[in-house]
């Protein structure tokens, strides 16, 4: 049983935790770019970690269902529509064969999520469902959706009278309010100033149009380098800031190569990366500094959370009735 | 004689070894006998590990182990460090097939280094190249060991498309392109093997610290590659 595209949205690829482990060999880790929200996605249908499911970018795309199941959306704030129903985030919906889900434009943030209870049933590329636009592999064919594709689904038919009214806590949503972007900053790099630093911390950058699944362009002051010197290939991870020659900052994404030669002016905390994800070109955006002991307990705080969530979801789960 | 080596954070779920400031075969084995020992010693927190030319990248879970606690049971794997003779590496041929069609830098690479073509390409197959790592796109391998008389600047235009299999020249050092990228490297050749392959276990051909050598191959033999 499957849905149906009737149309793909700007960007809608199917993602999952991504393949790691082929670093080494130059293949990038891919998964959901804001992993936070893919997560509680699953999370709520109390789905495998790793279940495959939909990213969509800017404007989401246009699914008939034929076949029961329930769903969750998460992510920046989407004006979603079920048939003429309006459908809320962060909560299990059930969607009956034959309905049709509209995503619109997503009006905060930049990217949402939709999960299915049991998880899309695609072909896996080194044990990962995940797309990797680049190489043309994962996912869906290699690809962003299109109309007239069909997704595969086991269907799981429930009464659309259920009452879902939970919602995870409000740690593990997403957050209109626009805060800074936390960087743990290299300063044993000699390559950079005081200068520098007061540079990064105290003036706004933009996200520039070049912006994608790889790497965020940054926009605005540029961050001088002492000079020019070519600097030795060496491992880099999502969230690396790099400064080329151009001084303009890039902040490596989900699809960056591992290893890369530009000077690096720092990293940005883990958990600021969903909030990356969250933004898009036009946006502007400000950093700050974190030290790596308070960068380390957040990521742990926020386990917590999720472990909690994890629990919670399981107990409700425990408690429906298939229809 | 202690092997020196540092360590700092990359960001807050990798770590990242030092163990030299320049390109050279011994600082290279040390990175992947790092990689060896690390790898030996199963730390549960830690998750994959990215050899570079004088660095290691260790990825690990930081909800498992702190940075202080990692960094402390790789202080101790790493005082086992050696600089004892190399295990003998895998010898990979790659066939090339440095004919006109897929060759159209030669002639420029030959006139930059007052070279005929056919000295170039002679020297390009001379040369015993050792992997480094992998890395900038899958599967690419960075090379050592190419002849500095055959070195020449990239491209002042990159083209926007190089043919997968494409082999080239980029100031002093030769590379494979894996995958159909763009890019400003000086094309001399192309070979018809796959350096990458997602379906395959393992899915790249070559692997970190791989020993390569470059065999020149006719057009024919280039065509038929397949069959063979």
């Amino acid at each position: 049983m499957s849905l149906t595209v009737e149309d793909g949205g700007i960007l809608t690829t199917v993602q999952d935790t991504g393949r790691p482990g082929f670093r080494h060999l130059g293949i990038p880790v891919c998964g959901a770019m804001d992993s936070l929200a893919a997560r509680v996605a699953n999370l709520m249908l109390s789905n495998e970690a790793s279940s495959p499911l939909l990213e969509y970018t800017l404007t989401g795309p246009t699914l008939r269902f034929n076949a029961d199941t329930v769903i969750c959306l998460t992510g920046g704030t989407v004006t979603a529509r079920l048939e003429d129903q309006p459908v809320p985030c962060y909560q299990p919906v059930v969607v009956q064969a034959g309905q049709t889900l509209k995503l619109g434009p997503v009006r905060h943030g930049c990217r949402g999520y939709l999960a299915l209870k049991g998880g899309l049933h695609v072909d896996h590329i080194m044990k990962s469902a995940s797309t990797y636009l680049r190489a043309g592999i994962g996912g869906f064919h290699g690809r962003s959706l299109a109309t007239g594709d069909n997704l595969a689904y086991i269907p799981y038919p429930l009464s659309p009278t259920l009452n879902f009214d939970w919602f995870p806590s409000q740690d593990l949503m997403y957050d209109t309010i626009s805060r800074p972007v936390r960087i743990i900053p290299t300063i044993e790099n000699e390559q950079f100033t005081d200068d520098s630093w007061q540079t990064l911390f105290n003036q706004p950058f933009g996200i520039d149009n070049a912006s994608d699944r790889m790497g965020y362009r940054l926009t605005g002051p540029t961050i001088i380098r002492r000079d020019q010197t070519e600097r030795l290939t060496q491992g880099v991870t999502i969230g690396t800031v790099q400064v080329p020659h151009d001084g303009h900052p890039i902040i490596l994404m989900a699809d960056s190569q591992p290893t890369g030669g530009y000077p690096v002016l720092g990293q940005v905390s883990s958990v600021d990366i969903p909030r990356l994800a969250q933004m898009k070109p036009g946006d502007n955006l400000r950093f700050e500094p974190i030290k790596l002991d308070g960068a380390q307990s957040l990521l742990r705080a926020q386990e917590q959370y999720l472990q909690r969530l994890s629990i919670a979801a399981a107990y409700k789960w425990k408690d429906i009735v298939h229809a | 004689m202690t092997i020196p080596f540092t360590g700092s954070p990359l960001g807050d779920s990798a770590l990242l070894i030092t163990l030299g400031d320049a390109i050279s075969d011994t600082v290279n084995d040390r990175v992947h006998q790092a990689a060896e020992l690390i790898t030996r010693a199963r730390i549960p927190a830690v998750l994959e590990l990215v050899p570079a030319f004088a660095t290691l990248t260790v990825h690990y879970d930081p909800c498992r182990l702190t940075y202080e606690a990692l960094w402390s049971e790789i202080e101790q794997c790493l005082s086992h460090l050696s600089d004892q003779s190399r295990h003998s590496a895998r010898v990979i041929e790659i066939p090339v097939c440095y004919d006109n069609a897929f060759a159209p830098d030669l002639a420029e690479v030959a006139y930059y280094c007052g070279l005929t073509p056919e000295d170039v390409i002679h020297r390009h197959c001379q040369g015993e190249y050792r992997v480094y790592f992998l890395g900038f796109s899958p599967g690419f391998p960075f090379l050592a060991g190419m002849d500095p008389d055959i070195s020449c600047p990239r491209k002042k235009s990159p083209r926007l498309k190089i043919p997968a299999g494409s082999v080239g020249i980029a100031g002093g050092q030769t590379g494979i392109y894996p995958l159909e990228t763009p890019g400003g490297w000086q094309l001399i050749g192309r070979t018809p093997l796959k350096l990458i392959n997602f379906d395959n276990p393992p899915p790249t051909l070559l692997q970190p610290s791989d020993q390569i050598r470059f065999k020149a191959i006719s057009r024919h033999a280039f065509e038929h590659w397949e069959d063979s």
